[in-house]
């Protein structure tokens, strides 16, 4: 096991910001996105194939999924595919991200089932959907986990409580319920050019952090990943009637008491600072992430190994679960999701006592 | 006209139901867009159609005959015209001595039709297939088809564009018997080589009833558009001065090259029949096809210049030069979207400006309005949608405001990302005191990205701050059927609305405004129904 420092695994990557300097947040209800963006040299935009189009999967038995790659390109499979087929199948997902080389195949014996009594295996399809993002941490703790398939059920039931979708054992039953909406989602947020990953916060906290191997590949996943993936989130939040904070009316209140210009300048003066404001809150939280470091355990199941090629590592601290797909120190992919039950706040305590363990002085006479 | 009927009590549900009607009517498309599937889009037009029928049937045509509705409700209110009986279903604001007995009914349904009509022949076409489909054929709607389709004036183009799907029409609205009869006769007389009808009385009085009554040409040239269109041809000589477009066809069929006046679909068509003469040397292989092609996109001169412009792209891939006069094209989607797709010239420039002109909304209510336009990526388009489909209808609805209006202030969102609330206070800051705005219009698919309910928060502060009441549109290009499309709404106290077309504008306006005098707006329709100047065949008025 080695270690893996959280300003290590984002390196090269920057928030996307406005021409004032201000970081982008776009949001919906209690939730918000940040864009993350790269030097042009940092993606690698030749060498990875589609993952959506470039993959066929079949299976032989329950819980596991075979993917054969038809392309002259490498794959790097995103975190937690499903397929949902039309065969008569049973559906399966995968509990992680994954490495396949060019016209290589490759089986994951710790896939799950995620279509409760439905018998049948399925062949040669590419019918994928993405596994939603409240789903994630407790399928990379299934990691590694052979034995039976049934290492997404509780998942999914938990998914079916969250979202009233009353899923049970059936991913299907989620999206059936879902999927106009979540097609509508996609419409909320806009994909910035040069875009290799998202940070998503609900209620101000970071829950999810995704960087991408290359531009191209954030725009051949951006929809089904905001469709499937993050799209559970804003139907949590809708179901608790979350909204936003009317951020800018509370500004503006406060900004009215001491003002002397017009009402368009003090409307001007009031979108800098509440632009201003929810940069900071932003800056602040990502700011918290820096300080932590990953345990990293290599994770060889069903990942086809080879020195010259990216190893899979799962990522574990406290509070956060997650993987990575690097190469050479290059990190392809990094997927981290914010456990459940964690409270950002418990990680604020102990970053505040460490900063003030390291200015205290040397004991000394 | 008598006075309307229209009683107080039904006046109220009269109002929404108009409302939602006009909202309906300049939004319903029957394709997929991001958020609605096509059959939901149907069943929204049919049951508000439904709906507005079982109110007054008058109510349906009121509507399909304004500027701005759009093909697919058109062509679903007359079809669930010629569905009914033309004296079922109630008349309940028109007196219907007025309605029946003087011909309003008459004049409404074909002012409907012609506003199909001009959204292009395939419109009407389709609709007729429908008839079929339906199984619609009663007397009324048999001579409304007869009069629209023999009075083309381009009747020979159409024939040989639409050849089956005219036939299968006119088959249905004859009857396969009299089809079979008519066919008869024009061979005979064909073969005669006959200048006049030589026939029986009884045939004679068939071809009057069933043609000569509804078209404008002599009988010879009715016989021979009928055999081309049911393919009963073969003997036919359509010479060069008679019939300057079928004569090219006959060529085509045994030789390709050369041809200028058949449409390149037609040509495509016959010569990728392995039983054409030319297929195997020039249809044959990849490299065949390609250069046949080429040859075709470059001799043909009857195709338009919309579909031109449309073929910008393919028509340089194919490596064919070809001058389109880009200023006689009246389609600004395929303006637009060849501008964004293939680069701007001034040309493009140049005919966008002067059809914007062209189609500015005359008496437009407002005279000072400020425009704010969202340039965000979102606007490209949904995988679902013609791509830039929703950027070229803002950007030529932006267009089209300004030159209605007096004076218009256009701003634009300055990023990749949904930021309206800022556009709006750039939008105030380049108000002229001397000329403030009387309207403000944001064109935007609604989801804003800054933070949903932003622009609205600060709308809200601006208006109670300066106790100005400026109505505020908002226009969405993500046209749908469903009542506001189900287009996100940017807040309260801002109107949606979603069009695809900017002439949908002034019925969108008009319904909102019409709440304060609903009877009076409804006055002013059937007034101008009644001065409609149409017929049913341009030679004789007939009256069933």
């Amino acid at each position: 096991m080695n270690t893996r420092d959280f300003t290590e695994l984002l390196k090269g990557c920057r928030p996307v910001k406005d021409s004032d300097g201000n970081i982008i947040v776009q949001s919906i209800m209690n939730m918000q996105i940040v864009c993350l963006t790269t030097d042009a040299e940092y993606s690698l935009d030749n060498r990875f194939a589609n993952p959506l189009t470039s993959l066929t999967s079949s299976n032989s038995s329950y819980g596991q999924i075979s993917f054969t790659n038809k392309e002259n390109k490498e794959v790097i499979l995103p975190a937690q595919m499903a397929i949902m087929t039309k065969q008569q199948a049973q559906n399966h997902g995968m509990v992680k991200a994954g490495y396949i080389p060019s016209k290589a195949s490759t089986t994951y014996h710790d896939a799950g089932c995620v279509q409760g009594s439905q018998g049948g295996h399925f062949r040669g399809t590419s019918e994928y959907r993405m596994i939603p993002v409240t789903m994630r941490e407790m399928l990379w703790d299934a990691v590694g986990k052979t034995s039976g398939h049934g290492n997404i059920y509780p998942a999914i039931d938990k998914l079916g409580r969250d979202t009233q979708s009353d899923a049970g054992s059936y991913l299907d039953k989620y999206f059936n319920k879902y999927d106009k909406k979540l097609e509508q989602f996609i419409a909320h947020f806009e994909r910035p050019r040069n875009l290799i990953g998202i940070i998503i916060l609900i209620d101000g906290e970071i829950v999810a952090v995704d960087k991408f191997p290359s531009f191209t590949y954030a725009e051949q996943v951006w929809d089904i990943m905001i469709r499937d993936c993050y799209g559970a989130l804003a139907i949590i939040s809708e179901l608790k009637h979350k909204s936003n904070m009317n951020e800018f009316t509370q500004t503006y209140e406060d900004l009215k008491k001491s003002h002397r210009e017009s009402i368009v300048d003090l409307l001007e003066k009031t979108m800098k600072r509440t632009k201003e404001k929810v940069t900071a809150d932003v800056h602040e939280k990502i700011q918290e992430l820096l300080e932590l470091t990953f345990d990293a355990t290599l994770d060889t199941e069903g990942q086809i190994t080879g020195s010259r090629m990216p190893k899979s590592y799962v990522l574990k601290t406290d509070g956060y679960i997650g993987q990575v797909i690097t190469e050479n120190e290059f990190n392809h992919l990094v997927s981290v999701v914010k456990r459940d039950r964690f409270d950002p706040n418990a990680l604020r305590d102990l970053n505040e006592l460490r900063k003030k363990a390291r200015r205290q002085d040397k004991f000394s006479l | 006209m008598e006075n309307l009927v229209l009683t107080q009590k039904m006046l109220v549900s009269v109002k929404q139901s108009l409302i939602d009607g006009l909202t309906i009517a300049s939004g319903a498309k029957s394709s997929a867009t991001y958020y609605h599937g096509k059959d939901e889009q149907m069943k929204a037009i049919q049951t508000q159609i439904r709906g507005l029928y079982k109110l007054s049937k008058e109510l349906p045509l009121i509507i399909a005959s304004q500027k701005g509705a759009t093909g697919r409700f058109v062509s679903e209110v007359l079809l669930n015209e010629f569905k009914q009986t033309q004296r079922g279903g109630a008349c309940n604001i028109v007196n219907p001595i007025d309605w029946y007995d003087n011909g309003l009914g008459d004049k409404a349904v074909l002012t409907a039709l012609n506003n199909l009509g001009e959204n292009g022949l395939p419109y009407v076409l389709r609709l007729f297939v429908d008839l079929k489909n339906e199984k619609v054929n009663n007397e009324r709607t048999r001579k409304i088809v007869l009069g629209y389709i023999w009075g083309q004036d381009n009747l020979e183009f159409y024939a040989m564009k639409y050849r089956n799907k005219i036939a299968d029409i006119l088959k249905h609205v004859y009857g396969v018997k009299k089809t079979s009869i008519l066919l008869t006769i024009a061979q005979k007389q064909i073969n005669i080589h006959g200048a006049n009808i030589v026939g029986t009385q009884k045939e004679i009085n068939i071809v009057n009833d069933m043609v000569l009554k509804y078209f404008n040409g002599d009988s010879i040239r009715a016989f021979k558009l009928l055999l081309f269109l049911f393919k009963r041809d073969a003997n036919v000589i359509y010479n060069e001065t008679e019939f300057p477009l079928l004569s090219q066809y006959k060529i085509a069929q045994t030789d390709i090259t050369g041809v200028q006046n058949v449409p390149e679909e037609v040509l495509l068509g016959l010569i990728s029949s392995v039983r054409h003469p030319q297929y195997h040397t020039m249809w044959a292989t990849e490299l065949q096809r390609e250069a046949t092609k080429a040859m075709i996109r470059k001799n043909v001169k009857v195709t338009s210049v919309n579909q031109q412009v449309r073929q910008t792209k393919s028509t340089a891939k194919l490596g064919v030069t070809k001058t389109v006069q880009v200023e006689k094209a009246t389609d600004y989607l395929a303006l637009y979207k060849t501008g964004y797709e293939n680069g701007w010239t001034a040309e493009l420039r140049s005919a966008i400006e002067k059809l914007a002109e062209k189609k500015r909304i005359d008496g437009f209510f407002y005279q000072n309005i400020g425009v704010i336009v969202d340039d965000s990526i979102s606007m490209t388009g949904h995988k679902a949608e013609s791509k830039n489909t929703p950027r070229a209808i803002a950007d030529f609805t932006a267009k089209v405001l300004s030159k209605s209006a007096q004076n218009a202030v256009v701003v634009k969102t300055s990023d990749v990302f949904t930021d309206l609330a800022t556009s709006f206070i750039e939008l105030l800051k380049k108000e002229d005191e001397g000329k403030p705005y009387d309207a403000i219009f944001i064109l935007t698919d609604g989801y804003e990205n800054a933070y949903d309910g932003l622009t609205n928060e600060v709308i809200q502060i601006w208006k109670a701050e300066t106790g100005r009441v400026i109505p505020t549109f908002q226009i969405s290009p993500i046209t749908s059927a469903e009542m506001g499309a189900n287009v996100r709404n940017l807040g309260a106290g801002i109107v949606t609305m979603a069009i695809n077309n900017p002439a949908a504008l002034q019925p969108q306006i008009t319904a909102r405004l019409l709440e304060v005098d609903t009877k009076m707006w409804l006055e002013n329709q059937v007034l101008a129904l009644e001065a409609a100047p149409v017929k049913r065949i341009k030679k004789i008025s007939v009256n069933v």
